[in-house]
């Protein structure tokens, strides 16, 4: 004869999680009290629940006991929810006969005190082992998924992405700001430790990315507007006007020798000012799409409505169109990349180095375009002042690992400054200086690479720059001092060189916080976009559908981006192929019966989905549009809305189980 | 510490506020989360009930909390704007 005789029968399992959990949770008494529990039969603590053996153990019970609710304390839901509600079906049982309780994240990680904490526990335990009772039987909802997908982003790693994609025959919408795609990699000179030149490795793959049939490409564009849900997302892109009609223009530069402008006065963002451009310029000669673009913040004709408009005579081709207006496009995709990059740390923010003072004081960024033979001084390193230096030092950890810019180590610092200074030394034979604090390389042939820089001569100090100024006893005042202390010998040191470079770190792009809302995933207060878990779920976000690739989600180097990269696309993949997605049954539902038609919930719902049935004189809720957040169920003045998962029994049971037993019972009762 | 005297505790054992919240899935539950993983301490009065959406927090949710014994609700939903 069956045991359950239609009784509840709960198995409560605790999860150590190593020393994770029952370092602080007294994980034994948690269990005896549970064994008290009304409806309780089963009370057991286990080393790692999530593990085979643990997962085994509940499922062994549920057929021997004839368990009909699981309750297991462990991390947080997010992170293993999904696979106990699986160990729970694989038994036999309905996968939402199941409760979990957060005993990690939100309680042995944050509390010091092993009493108060394992109070906490038991009291969220009877809180569970309360609700689980009301439990009812679901089933998952599948909806199919759109197979397109976008990115964002057109640097390295929305390039690897993309092609990725399309050449698993999946249609690309890549999105990419700014008029070329090849982000920041487009203009590094080398690359570390290999010493490749950036250029070659990168420019085939963005032609690829060009040519690809599965590749739809819009650059100068953005996007604006983001709706619905994964699988199913409707995407708005604003393409902002080039004043060129893409499909006829072929890049002949014509129209930049007839500019108005003769000689070139505006600085040219690629070359980071180093160099001018005119207001209708090609960004880069190796730019794609090979597409030139009328800058309208310096166009004289956008400002004044007065030009002769040489640039327009001269297309042979009628491609420059000063009337274009932006468009807009409605994609639906299933799946989204953000790629959206970083920021180099702005060098004037640490006003005592000079940056934008001295004119012989350059960020990192700037001496790449310096050194690259395509740069504005052709490969050769002339500074601002025409001079070649003699001398050089390169200042280490500039906005990283400081109190006063910010905390973190950017990653890629240490071992860019080695390699500048071997392409420095290659091209002006100078010596060069490197103040640091630490040198951090690893990774594969990384500090191989140093030890390699360090037999080259170039020397190191360790220390963290003081000050930069100008060395007096220099007659043109052109060389500059620059002070640390030396930690390792104990001695402030001065030395004079002709040039700087400020090893600057990665930072947020200033507008991290309106991407996070538009795609409605979670930044750090730094800004950089949060994964779903920093090591088993590094890629994606807390919004389905949505994965990361790339220096938005933390400083990186090229490899790791390619990496992380392929990763956001194989998950993307992973979610394409398998062609639907299941629901989380928490949608709401009207009970007809008890509903008197007042319609207070059809103007409450934040997704349309309640609707007013005339014949019927009731609500009606559409459960593809239902997204279950709950709110006509709180509204509902004759409470004849309920939510699954999150029916009112079910949370007025909770607030039972946690506040009918009093942490401090001994105390009232004496 | 009146409220201690009032429920007979002694100053060694000091009165402590029980505290109920209602956390929405996505924005508050979350932060619990991540202050976890940062190892961020703080008090352990509070228990979390979580919800989808702040929404979904009936008022008599909050009444029945305190009607109960708590000392305190506290309600987390997201930033304005940032809606899910």
């Amino acid at each position: 004869m069956s045991k359950t005789n239609g009784k509840i029968r709960i198995g409560f399992y605790i999860c150590h999680c190593g020393t994770n959990i029952a370092g602080t949770v007294d994980v034994q008494k948690v269990v005896d009290y549970a064994s008290t529990l009304p409806n309780v039969v089963v009370s057991k603590h286990y080393k790692y629940m999530c593990s085979d053996p643990g997962q085994e153990m509940i499922q062994k019970d549920i057929k021997e006991q004839e368990l009909n609710r699981v309750v297991v304390a462990a991390c947080s839901p997010f992170l293993h929810e999904r696979t106990f509600r699986n160990a729970t079906s694989q038994a036999g049982l309905n996968q939402f006969y199941f409760q979990m309780v957060n005993t990690r994240e939100q309680n042995a990680w944050v509390h010091l005190d092993p009493e108060a904490s394992t109070d906490k526990a038991m009291d969220l335990v009877r809180s569970a082992i309360s609700r689980v009772v009301f439990h009812k039987p679901l089933e998952q909802k599948t909806v199919p998924i759109k197979p397109d997908v976008l990115v964002v982003g057109g640097g390295i790693a929305g390039i690897h992405a993309s092609l990725t994609l399309a050449n698993a025959g999946k249609k690309v919408y890549l999105v990419e700001r700014v008029p070329t795609i090849g982000g920041h990699m487009a203009m590094f000179d080398k690359t570390f430790p290999t010493l490749d030149c950036a250029a070659c490795i990168l420019t085939p793959k963005m032609s690829a990315v060009k040519n690809h049939p599965n590749i739809t490409m819009w650059t100068y564009s953005e996007v604006e507007k983001v709706e619905g849900y994964v699988g199913n997302f409707k995407v708005k892109v604003k393409r902002k006007p080039r004043y060129i009609i893409d499909d006829l223009c072929v890049g002949c530069l014509d129209c930049i020798e007839a500019c108005v402008y003769k000689e070139p006065r505006f600085h040219d963002e690629f070359n980071q000012g180093l160099s001018k451009r005119k207001p209708v310029y090609m960004p880069f000669p190796q730019a794609t799409p090979q597409l030139v673009v009328i800058d309208p913040e310096t166009c004289i004709w956008f400002k004044t409505g007065k030009c002769k408009q040489t640039c327009v005579e001269s297309c042979e081709r009628k491609a420059v169109d000063l009337n274009q207006q932006a468009t807009y496009k409605e994609i639906e995709v299933g799946t989204i990349i953000v790629a959206t990059g970083f920021k180099p740390f702005d060098a004037s923010k640490v006003y005592y180095y000079g940056y934008g003072t001295y004119p012989n004081v350059y960020t990192a960024l700037e001496v790449e375009r310096l050194i690259n033979a395509s740069g504005p001084t052709s490969g050769e390193v002339i500074m601002r002042d025409g001079s070649t230096p003699k001398s050089i030092a390169i200042v280490h950890c500039v906005g990283s690992r400081d109190k006063n810019t910010n905390l973190w180590c950017s990653r890629v610092c240490c071992l860019y400054s080695l390699k500048l200074a071997h392409l420095l030394k290659e091209h002006t034979h100078a010596d060069i200086y490197n103040f640091y604090i630490d040198i951090r390389t690893p990774g594969k042939l990384m500090d191989e690479f140093y030890t390699r820089m360090a037999e080259e001569g170039v020397k190191f100090i360790r220390g963290r720059v003081a000050d930069i100024y100008p060395d007096t006893s220099d007659e043109e005042h052109r060389r500059l001092v620059v002070k640390a202390e030396d930690t390792l010998i104990r001695e402030i040191i001065k030395v004079p060189v002709d040039m700087v470079v400020l090893s600057t770190g990665l930072v947020p792009r200033d507008d991290a916080n309106d991407v996070r809302r538009l795609f409605n995933i979670t930044c750090s207060t730094e800004g950089f976009f949060i994964e779903r878990h920093p090591k088993l779920a590094p890629v994606n976000t807390f919004t389905d559908g949505i994965f990361l690739a790339g220096c938005c989600q933390g400083p990186k180097d090229i490899p790791d981006t390619v990496a992380q990269a392929g990763a956001a696309a194989a998950e993307a993949l992973a979610l394409i192929d398998l062609g639907y997605i299941e629901l989380e049954p928490n949608t709401a539902f009207i009970v007809e019966e008890e509903c008197s038609g007042c319609k207070s919930c059809v103007p409450l719902c934040p997704y349309s989905a309640i609707s007013y049935n005339e014949e019927k004189k009731k609500a009606n809720i559409n459960e593809a549009l239902c997204k279950g957040c709950g709110t006509c169920v709180a509204s509902c003045p004759s409470g004849s809305i309920k939510q699954n998962l999150f029916e009112d029994e079910e949370i007025y049971s909770e607030i039972d189980g946690i506040l009918n037993y009093n942490i401090y019972e001994e105390a009232v009762c004496c | 510490m009146l409220l201690a005297k009032e429920t007979g505790q002694t100053d060694s054992k000091q009165w402590q506020p029980k505290i109920v919240a209602f956390f929405c899935n996505w924005c508050t539950y979350t932060a619990a989360d991540l202050a976890g993983v940062s190892r961020i301490k703080h008090a352990p009065n509070i228990r979390v009930i979580r919800v989808m959406c702040s929404g979904r927090v009936d008022p008599q949710f909050i009444l029945d909390a305190f009607a109960k014994g708590a000392d305190g609700v506290l309600i987390g939903g997201c930033h304005p704007g940032d809606c899910h």
